[in-house]
């Protein structure tokens, strides 16, 4: 247990740098932004002020700025012939000021009377004031300049009032624990800490509502401020943990209309490693440390700010914004910093936890497999089956929800039909000759009385051809079974087989036939093999004790091997299926790829193929995807069913 | 000597043996022999002498396509997949086969069924999601998810099931030897037979992969071989220079042939295998 400790320690101290990260990393980013969006376009001057003087750190130097500003914004209203505002202007100081007094009354408190190591749950809280602070700026800022859009900026003020209520529940817990003496300097031990925990824990969550409120709120109230900042809103909109996905539509509209494409990805991509890491320390640690969860969600805040910071720099640099170009570079060693550290804690954590019972090694193992797996696997195919409800034509394109219209057009789609039945054709004389082969090779090689030899050399050869490139075999077949000058036609015509030519892949009938022997040809000596080691596990006594009887070979074939063979025939059958039902390379290499000689070779899986990748159609090739998966599921549940049903009659014991 | 029935009927099965060996070879031969004729001589009619036209041919495809980078590329791709498939599906194996953790068999479960779902279902949820991660025309999406090879993670288990004992890891762990050198120095070593196996697997699969690459990888200069060969379906140029379009299959049949003769024993023996236990 002791390096459980040790590691855990060693966990909280990376924290603690990520933390101290995190807190300057806000700061960086509140006194960045501000300046870097005023050079941007000067019409927000306002907005940059109010924010820039919502740094607890800069405020002292703001203040004068603020107070200059707001005088100024009075002089231009009476200018205008307008009422001046100096009261509610008065009212966002002193609001300000309360809030920065119990932060720092909050932070002076816990690095006094919290062991050192833990006063980093502070820092958090902080945070969360901060962006809390943010926000009433920003909703006093609209409220006093004729409510813009005070629909849209009031809404989170409830919120608002929710967290501050909290945080003096929190604060009241804390003097009551002060005042009953446990929560002291000496007798402040881990007990101590959990309590605080306990309160602490509560306030992450919500400053991980604060981050949500602030990364929604702030991108549209300074779109709704100014066109010019559009490009900001687009980089903080990808951003946002909840929105992102809602959110990645509209920046990427954004980006593609004014040719910026590239941009958006990078910062998609920089998002999602964010993401992932966070969401992996996040659950890890919830299963395993229940009490230590806190932390994951502070590292949460910390790589918000570390998200936001990468997006302004790298806006910075896109744009050449030259004045602020040396401060925003200053952020990046600190945004690789926070990254190490966080890695560093991932590891940490795991392996900490880990060490409490050796079993949890085997998360530790998996983790990798299952993020693939997740990200590349489940994820791809959910997204699949969400765009079946959307019309969503291009990866590129905006698109919406429009509930069951690919799926009715699905229902009466004539070409589906008949890319379904060409599959069924297809597949269907596929698997008689490819079973029907392999059958006929079981039952030489497994004869008794015939013993023959060689059998590793021949089923080599048989499955030769199962492992060759089928986009060459498509190729080679394309040239073979050309019409005049194919090799096959030469050779066939030449031995005298045929009259003259055959045009194979002009008529629909012969198309169809090709693709399926080949496919048989193909996958023959993997039935084969199957077949085989299926037939080993029969013990020879039976066919020994069936020849004593005086059965014929027709008979032990029929009588013994088949039944014993069943499962295996079942197994061999239904991945044949699933895969006959994809069938794809061969179809749309053999011919003009969108099913040619008169749609006879249109499959399931080309149709698929067509529907995105020529008519940019993805909602309707999501639709057929599925569809496709539902008629394999339905078949070979169909097909398992009927076998076993069969089986269950009693064919056999 | 006078034959017995049942030799004659051997005669005639390993005839029928042979005529289906053929059957399986023929379309290779054909390949092959065509592709050191010439045009004109192809056109002409096919014969089994085969011509000294290779290189011109090889040369005139050259032109055309840079069938070698190609090559390359296939080979960067297969590379990268060998090395996530072998080290992470035998991490992952040895995970689930030696420890004990909650949700372990849901885990394996949810596993085992995706095996079972056809890669066309997410295709497009997949192009889409390269899209938007900017790793279109990359080979990230072709190498990165071999990391989940659920057959490979699948068919290792089993072996360490069969072979390794738990009891090993036992005596490493009370002599002092951490978790990962556990997998490191015994249970990887120990399972390399099925690791190989697999790895062979992989890049035969990574080498013929064609849908995937052809959804993702749009320039021409990094396009894998299988692209290549099938883009010569479009060139109107090489389009009647068969014994060119021969070579260009052979070449690119080649590799695979070479691992086939090579790793032949391992390949039928690990399909085998995986028939009998799975």
């Amino acid at each position: 247990m002791s390096s459980l400790k040790k590691n855990l320690n060693r966990v909280l101290i990376g924290l603690n740098a990520v933390f101290v990260a995190s807190f300057f990393m806000n700061w960086i980013t509140l006194v960045n932004i501000p300046s870097f969006i005023s050079s941007a376009n000067k019409g927000l001057l306002d907005v940059v002020q109010i924010i820039g003087g919502v740094s607890p750190i800069r405020i002292m130097g703001r203040m004068a700025t603020i107070r200059q500003y707001l005088v100024d914004y009075n002089v231009k209203l009476i200018a205008n012939g307008r009422m001046p505002k100096g009261i509610p202007a008065e009212t966002n100081i002193s609001i300000w000021i309360i809030i920065i007094m119990i932060l720092l009354v909050l932070t002076i408190l816990g690095m006094v009377l919290i062991p050192k190591k833990k006063y980093t749950a502070l820092l958090p809280l902080t945070s969360s004031l901060m962006y809390g602070g943010i926000l009433t700026q920003f909703v006093l800022f609209i409220r006093t300049n004729n409510g813009l859009s005070d629909q849209t900026v009031a809404k989170p003020t409830g919120i608002f009032v929710i967290l501050v209520l909290l945080a003096i529940v929190n604060i009241f817990i804390a003097v009551f624990l002060f005042v009953d003496g446990e929560f002291s300097i000496t007798t402040l031990g881990e007990q101590g800490v959990r309590k605080g925990m306990i309160g602490l824990n509560v306030l992450f969550i919500l400053s991980f509502f604060g981050n949500w409120i602030h990364l929604q709120e702030t991108p549209m109230f300074i779109a709704r401020e100014g066109q010019g900042v559009d490009k900001v809103i687009a980089i903080f909109g990808d951003y946002n943990l909840f929105k992102l996905f809602s959110t990645v539509g509209e920046a990427k509209n954004y980006f593609a209309s004014n040719g910026l494409e590239q941009m958006s990805q990078l910062n998609t991509q920089i998002w999602i490693i964010l993401f992932g890491a966070t969401t992996l320390v996040s659950l890890v640690s919830l299963i395993v440390m229940k009490t230590k969860y806190s932390l994951p969600i502070a590292l949460f805040n910390a790589f918000n700010g570390a998200a936001f910071t990468i997006g302004f720099y790298l806006f910075a640099h896109k744009y050449n914004v030259t004045r602020d170009d040396v401060q925003i570079a200053t952020v990046s060693p600190f945004v690789l910093i926070l990254l190490l550290l966080s890695i560093y804690a991932c590891i940490s954590i795991s392996v900490a936890l880990a060490e409490r019972n050796r079993n949890n090694y085997g998360y530790v193992f998996i983790a990798p497999f299952f993020l693939t797996f997740f990200t590349f696997l489940i994820y791809p195919n959910l997204q699949t089956l969400y765009f079946t409800f959307t019309n969503k034509t291009t990866a590129v394109a905006d698109f919406e929800l429009v509930g069951f219209e690919n799926w009715s057009r699905f229902v009466g789609d004539a070409q589906f039909r008949m890319a379904f039945v060409n599959t069924w054709q297809i597949w269907g004389l596929n698997i008689i000759v490819q079973l029907g082969l392999a059958l006929i090779l079981v039952f030489i090689f497994y004869d008794i009385t015939w013993q023959m030899k060689g059998m590793s050399f021949f089923r080599t050869v048989f499955y030769l051809p199962n492992l060759i490139t089928l986009a060459s075999v498509a190729m080679l077949f394309r040239i073979l079974l050309d019409w005049k000058y194919g090799a096959i036609n030469q050779a066939l015509v030449g031995m005298g087989v045929l009259q003259t030519e055959v045009p194979w892949l002009l008529e629909p009938g012969w198309a169809q036939f090709w693709v399926a022997i080949i496919g048989a040809w193909m996958w023959f000596g993997n039935s084969f093999l199957f077949l085989m080691a299926g037939v080993q596990g029969i013990s020879r006594d039976y066919f020994e004790a069936a020849k004593v009887d005086g059965a014929s070979r027709i008979q032990m074939f029929t009588g013994i091997t088949l039944p014993l063979l069943r499962p295996i025939m079942l197994y061999v059958t239904i991945t044949s299926l699933i895969g006959g039902m994809q069938i794809f390379e061969m179809p749309q290499l053999l011919t003009d790829g969108i099913g040619a000689p008169g749609n006879s070779l249109l499959t399931m899986t080309l149709m698929l193929y067509n529907q995105y990748f020529k008519y940019k159609n993805m909602a309707y090739a999501s639709t057929v995807a599925y569809g496709l998966f539902f008629v394999t599921l339905f078949f070979t549940l169909t097909y398992y069913l009927i076998v076993y049903a069969r089986r269950d009659k009693g064919g056999v014991n | 000597m006078k034959l017995t029935r049942l030799q004659i009927e051997r005669a005639l099965l390993y005839v029928f043996l042979f005529i289906i060996v053929a059957i399986c070879l023929i379309p290779f031969i054909m390949m092959i022999i065509n592709s050191t004729r010439s045009a004109s001589d192809i056109v002409a009619g096919f014969t089994l002498v085969p011509g000294n036209q290779f290189w011109p041919n090889f040369n005139a495809l050259e032109s055309y396509v840079d069938i070698w980078q190609g090559m390359i590329n296939s080979a960067i791709v297969s590379t990268g997949v060998i090395i996530l498939t072998a080290y992470f599906s035998a991490l992952t194996a040895f995970g689930f086969e030696f420890y004990d953790f909650k949700g372990k068999n849901f885990l394996f479960g949810m596993v085992l069924l995706m095996m079972m779902v056809p890669v066309q279902l997410g295709l497009l949820g997949f192009y889409d999601l390269n899209y938007r991660l900017g790793l279109l025309d990359s080979y990230i999406p072709l190498i990165l998810p071999s990391i989940a090879n659920i057959g490979a993670m699948f068919f290792i288990r089993q072996y360490m099931a069969s072979t390794i004992h738990r009891a090993l890891l036992e005596a490493a762990r009370i002599d002092g030897s951490t978790e990962l050198a556990i997998f490191h120095k015994i249970v990887f070593p120990l399972s390399l037979p099925a690791i190989a196996t697999m790895s062979i697997m992989a890049f035969i699969g990574s080498w013929n992969n064609y849908m995937t690459p052809l959804i993702l990888i749009q320039s021409v200069e990094k396009k894998t071989l299988p692209l290549l060969v099938a883009a010569l379906r479009g060139a109107r140029v090489i389009q009647q220079n068969y014994g060119a379009i021969y070579s260009a299959i052979t070449v690119s049949v080649l590799p695979i042939l070479v691992i086939f003769v090579l790793f032949s024993r391992y390949i039928i023996s690990g399909i085998s295998a995986g028939s009998v236990k799975g």
